[in-house]
């Protein structure tokens, strides 16, 4: 494997793992001050969820048994793809946030995920490109 | 030799992002300090256009000038109210040209409200300060039972508000301000006046002490032409008991203050980061330029003059930093905007994005002072390669 593929790679890792823990911690939903969770707590569960499975999507190619297939290698770029959009949506169209645009959700979180998920977007693409091209070479 | 200096930049990728980041970093500082400060300014334009008013009355027991500044800045007010029979007593006072009540009352965090919010209740017959903020907005009439919302209320027309257990449709929604007011309600009297009694109803306002159709929380005043604020607030001091009457002038002057303040600082900031980077790229364009000495030297054997060499290294420098000061420029853009709320928040100040025009000359100047720096910085060193012997080099091995 290309050193530039495995930089694109685990760049694109690096970046899903931290919008994961980003949104597990200090970009994550509101929480009111009696302790309980506000209405975009949703929006929070599924931005981790989503962000980690983007992370394992990264790193697939890495793998041997996937690495050795130009072909395989282009899959897990597609899903990475697809799903970096429906997190582009989760926050504010696909599960709803709190009211008022002061709150931490629509003030830090939403911007957050928003301007990652659209970065990972473009990451998977690029892997996807270099794979094909990889497979055309091939 | 055109293309020379692109198959330059990307021969080697590890220098040429190297400078690009450099460069965006400039842009970034320039053009994100620029608009933060600019907003800044803007913010505190709006509050003077809100305020409308030129004398704020309220009840004695509010610590006047706190609650105002906590009004426009965060949007949220203490429960203070006085009899109707105070306004009639004010009324008479010299030197006032038009008066207007308003009611506040603030939601609860709990199941009887969709969001803790502050409510505002105004006359919009003799209202002077949210009816021209309604003409902007251009915002059709505010029924019985409707609210408006400000731009920071995440709820749009036609969708309901739950305040007290009613649920109040909502009309329209308002201009930004970048102030506090942003995250208010407003509605008329009488639907205040609904909301107030459901809630003594559920006992969340205990404030509240007599008839809600004979209270008020602030009277706005107008003065005539020609009057000094001073003299009328004063007036009212003097002859109508327990209220205290402010000139809406000492909460502008507040935030004023505040921001002079951290407008220095953040200028000095940018200067200083600015210079810290355009520094870091001379020595960078130095270094490089050492490093591909005997490249240049080979050039000159291939029969490339002086000033055809200084002019590659010059077109090098200007394309990288053409588009890193690009690239900055729009990541400056995208991070303001996207976390704009939140810087707001932080400052605690009103901030309020700048105009499209204002926006755009920032960009240019930012684009402008960063294509310059790349270029200048390599400047310094493709003048000093010209005069670079090109035997000696070679022979230097």
């Amino acid at each position: 494997m290309k050193r530039s593929h495995l930089v694109l790679h685990l760049s694109t890792a690096a970046l899903a793992l931290f919008l994961c823990i980003g949104t597990a911690t200090f970009l994550g939903p509101c929480v009111h001050e009696d302790g309980s969770a506000g209405p975009c707590s949703d929006a929070g569960t599924a931005s981790v969820l989503l962000s980690g499975v983007l992370a394992v999507l990264a790193l697939l190619p890495l793998l041997p048994p996937v690495r050795r297939s130009p072909l395989m290698s282009v899959v897990p770029g597609a899903a990475g793809a697809i799903l970096s959009v429906i997190l582009f949506l989760v926050p504010g169209v696909l599960c709803r946030l709190c009211m008022m645009s002061t709150m931490h959700c629509l003030s830090v979180m939403q911007p957050a995920v928003r301007i990652l998920s659209a970065a990972l977007f473009v990451l998977f693409l690029a892997s996807v490109v270099s794979n094909l091209r990889r497979r055309k070479a091939a | 030799m055109k293309r020379l200096a692109v198959k330059n930049l990307l021969g080697r990728p590890g220098r040429t992002a190297a400078l690009f980041f450099l460069v965006l970093l400039l842009s970034l500082t320039l053009c994100g300090g620029g608009l933060v400060l600019s907003s800044l300014r803007t913010g505190l334009g709006s509050l003077e256009n809100r305020l409308g008013a030129d004398v704020i009355v309220m009840p004695a027991k509010a610590a006047l000038k706190t609650d105002l500044d906590t009004l426009f800045l965060q949007g949220t007010i203490g429960p203070y109210y006085m009899n109707m029979s105070t306004v009639d007593k004010i009324a008479k006072t010299e030197g006032i040209s038009r008066l207007s009540t308003q009611i506040f009352l603030s939601s609860m965090r709990a199941s009887c409200c969709s969001i803790p919010i502050q409510v505002i209740g105004f006359d919009p017959e003799s209202d002077f300060t949210v009816s021209s903020w309604l003409k902007e907005s251009r915002q059709g009439s505010l029924d019985e039972g409707r609210l408006l919302v400000g731009s920071r209320v995440n709820a749009n027309p036609g969708e309901s508000i739950k305040l007290y257990n009613i649920s109040c449709p909502v009309a329209g929604q308002l201009q930004p301000t970048g102030t506090g007011l942003d995250t208010a309600v407003y509605c008329t009297l009488p639907t205040i006046r609904t909301l107030m009694t459901a809630a003594e109803d559920l006992g969340g306002y205990s404030s509240i002490s007599g008839d809600p159709s004979e209270t008020v929380s602030a009277v706005y005043i107008k003065v005539k032409e020609g009057v000094d604020p001073k003299d009328v607030a004063d007036s009212i001091n003097v002859h109508v008991r327990k209220v205290k009457a402010v000139q809406t002038r000492s909460v502008i002057t507040t935030v004023a203050d505040s921001l002079s303040g951290l407008e220095r600082i953040l200028t000095l900031l940018i200067i200083a980061a600015a210079v810290l980077v355009w520094l870091v790229l001379f020595a960078a364009f130095t270094l490089m330029t050492g490093e591909r000495k005997k490249e240049f030297a080979t050039l000159r054997l291939c029969g490339l003059s002086r000033g055809r060499l200084a002019g590659l290294v010059f077109r090098e420098a200007a394309i990288v930093s053409l588009l890193g000061s690009a690239a900055g420029v729009g990541l400056s853009f995208l991070l303001v905007h996207a976390f704009s709320g939140a810087l707001g928040n932080a400052l605690g100040l009103p901030f309020l994005l700048p105009s499209a025009g204002t926006a755009a000359t920032l960009a240019l100047a930012a684009l402008f002072g960063c294509l310059l720096a790349g270029p200048l910085a390599a400047a310094v060193s493709a003048r000093k390669l010209s005069r670079a012997d090109t035997g000696l080099i070679l022979r230097e091995g």
